[in-house]
């Protein structure tokens, strides 16, 4: 295989969970091309946060291996974040005695960049998502929509080649979101790639090239919009909500 | 005949009052459990036992046989004690935060609620009051030569000014934020210590007065609790009160494993208010050593190891016979050292900064520049007093060793630091 067609990073997941003999997701293989936008999507409980977690290596007990560019992660306790990886989690991760700005200079020296042009793209990113003037405030006494905005400006401060994104419109507003769509659109067209988890089938659906269905553990259905509706056996023009509603109804009346 | 179950759901069994009980013998038995985790046997049997049999034998001994210098110290010193005692109050009402979903929108509930918190308030600054004054007893009534009729009256007045104080208190943290309710606390508690000492002293000559506005505070605090009762809206504050209740009585034992730590009550930082960097940023390494700086100098927990060591190694230091103080203070670097590097390495894994791969150059580097300049005022004060008492022993060239000996502090220290370093390295790289 040559570069072009393997894929950016690659998951083969054999089990996952919190416990040993508990195993919350098996046999899932994720795959993310570069500059591909793939949406992991799943009822409450499937194990979506579970997968993003075992990624990053947050997980007692894992299984499986762990591929960048084609290679295996010699380390394969997971990735963490860097110029290559940027998490965004579902819940916001914050130190308690550090400004907004200082968690950016965190950031920044965690990712080799350069004093300038840190700058210009934490003042830009700040802007973007209307928290200039805080910059100066602990963002632990922010709102939790707030505290949401300052971990997208973490991640696309790094300017990563993949973004996971763990439920990124939880607690947005509607001006929040737009940006939020319009900045990982910019970052596509760099050539960004991104895997993120979401229940919003309407955002999802105009993100996604490709989306993974977890259901109780395991993968439902992958591919395409046109593969998700074969697989769920829904006409050309149907949306993802109803597929999703059929494939995960289906299977709640099979077991 | 219908069988009665225990399981039974009976409406009579549920009042504030009883759910007050449960929630307040719940929060002794989990504080009770934290601590039992650190005081066993051993601390008891070493370190409790023996320290009360000796304060106890000791105070006796003062007792019988008074040294002159206890009859000059001024009978203030003492009530300003009980004064201090006082201040320690709060208002607690054992509020959770799934009370939102239905006690707090009963108002019979979440007057019974605070009722019940101001009979506890009163428990609590009696008992306090009591073993206090209990314990001083015979100093006033042998030594200071007081009669039993204002001993008890000082009680009573110690304990109605203790509970009008927890419910001042409890109104200025529901009126005022940041700089000004430090601003306006820092004056009430002058304005209470400088009225409840002054009026104990002219009680002890003056019962009536001590009484009477005994009498007077009750009248206050009774207007205060009926206002209390009214008052909407105060669930965020009670929760916050008692999450501050809960770290202050098991913080210190739960330092290292509480998942959520306390959010500042400043929305902006007392230093560096504008983020501006202690350290220039030449590098990455400075950056997160600049990160570093401010934890410390912003985290009362990280800075207090750092201060004890100064404190107790500087007496360490000042105190035996010199050539037993140089080898202590060849020592103590050493400790110091191995305590920053223990507190480095849990700043690491905090969450957020465990978050970021670090590279192990750039770790490295940070962690030896970071040991060494935490550490570096302190070696240097130990040093001179070294070099002082050099020159005061042997005085002429001995006095030279105040700058000879913190320039050797520095490269000894820096060895160490060294040392130390490459063994953390290699336990790094093999987990």
């Amino acid at each position: 295989m040559d570069n072009e067609t393997l894929p950016l990073f690659r998951a083969d997941i054999e089990e996952a969970g919190y416990e040993p003999g508990h195993p919350i997701v098996r046999d899932v293989i994720i795959s993310v091309k570069a500059g591909e936008r793939v949406g992991l999507l799943g009822p409450n409980g499937a194990g979506k946060s579970t997968l993003m977690k075992g990624i990053l290596g947050q997980l007692p007990h894992w299984k499986g291996e762990l591929y960048w560019r084609g290679e295996e992660e010699a380390s394969s306790g997971g990735f963490e974040m860097s110029s290559r990886i940027a998490y965004i989690p579902e819940q916001p991760i914050l130190y308690e005695r550090m400004t907004l700005w200082e968690h950016l200079v965190l950031v920044a020296a965690a990712g080799s960049i350069p004093e300038e042009l840190f700058r210009e793209r934490a003042e830009k990113l700040l802007r973007r998502f209307r928290l200039y003037s805080v910059k100066h405030e602990y963002p632990v006494r922010f709102s939790k929509g707030m505290q949401q905005k300052t971990m997208l400006i973490i991640g696309f401060l790094m300017k990563p080649e993949l973004y996971l994104v763990d439920e990124p419109f939880i607690g947005l507003d509607p001006g929040a979101v737009l940006e939020l769509l319009e900045a990982l659109d910019e970052e596509r067209s760099r050539g960004a790639s991104v895997l993120l988890t979401t229940h919003v089938l309407d955002s999802a659906e105009r993100l996604c090239d490709r989306f993974v269905l977890v259901h109780d553990g395991g993968v439902a259905a992958s591919g395409t919009l046109e593969d998700i509706r074969i697989a769920a056996g829904c006409g050309p023009d149907t949306r993802l909500f109803d597929c999703f509603h059929k494939l995960t109804e289906y299977d709640e009346v099979q077991s | 005949m219908q069988e009665r179950h225990d399981d039974e759901f009976r409406i009579h069994r549920f009042s504030p009052y009883r759910l007050f009980i449960e929630r307040v013998s719940a929060y002794w038995v989990s504080i009770w459990r934290c601590w039992r985790t650190v005081l066993d046997w051993t601390v008891w049997l070493y370190i409790f036992i023996p320290g009360i049999l000796i304060f106890s034998g000791m105070y006796r001994d003062v007792l019988r046989n008074p040294p002159e210098w206890l009859f000059e110290i001024p009978i203030t010193i003492l009530l300003a004690l009980l004064g201090l005692l006082q201040l320690s109050g709060k208002l607690r009402t054992f509020a959770e935060p799934g009370d939102g979903l239905f006690l707090h929108r009963n108002v019979k509930w979440v007057r019974g609620m605070t009722k019940a918190g101001f009979v506890y308030g009163l428990v609590i600054r009696s008992v306090i009051s009591s073993v206090f004054i209990a314990i001083i007893a015979p100093l006033l009534l042998h030594i200071f030569n007081m009669t039993a009729v204002y001993v008890s009256a000082l009680i009573i007045y110690s304990v109605v000014c203790g509970f009008l104080w927890m419910m001042i208190s409890d109104q200025v943290m529901r009126m005022w934020r940041g700089w000004q309710r430090t601003l306006v606390f820092l004056t009430a508690r002058s304005i209470f210590m400088v009225v409840f000492v002054w009026i104990a002293t002219i009680g002890e000559h003056r019962v009536v007065i001590l009484v009477g506005v005994s009498v007077l505070v009750i009248v206050v605090a009774s207007w205060l609790m009926r206002l209390r009762i009214r008052t909407k809206g105060t669930l965020l504050h009670e929760i916050s009160v008692e999450n501050a209740a809960y770290v202050a009585s098991v913080g210190w034992i739960l330092r290292d494993t509480m998942e959520k730590k306390p959010v500042p009550r400043l929305r902006r930082p007392m230093l560096f208010k504008q983020s501006q960097p202690l350290v220039r940023h030449r590098d990455d390494t400075y950056r997160l050593l600049d990160s570093w700086f401010k934890s410390i100098l912003r985290r009362y927990d990280l800075l207090k190891p750092l201060l004890y060591f100064t404190g107790f190694g500087s007496a360490a230091v000042l105190l035996p016979p010199f050539i037993v103080a140089v080898i202590i203070w060849l020592v103590l670097p050493l400790l110091l050292l191995s305590s920053l590097q223990r507190q480095w390495e849990q700043w690491l894994s905090e969450p957020f900064i465990a978050l970021f791969k670090w590279r192990d150059d750039l770790l490295e580097e940070a962690s030896k520049k970071a040991k060494v300049w935490s550490a570096l005022p302190t070696v240097t004060l130990w040093a001179i007093i070294i070099g002082v008492k050099s020159g005061l022993g042997y005085g002429g060239m001995g006095w030279l060793a105040i700058v000879i000996v913190p320039i050797a502090g520095y490269f000894w220290l820096t060895f160490i630091n060294d040392i130390l370093s490459s063994f953390s390295a290699i336990r790094r790289k093999k987990e």
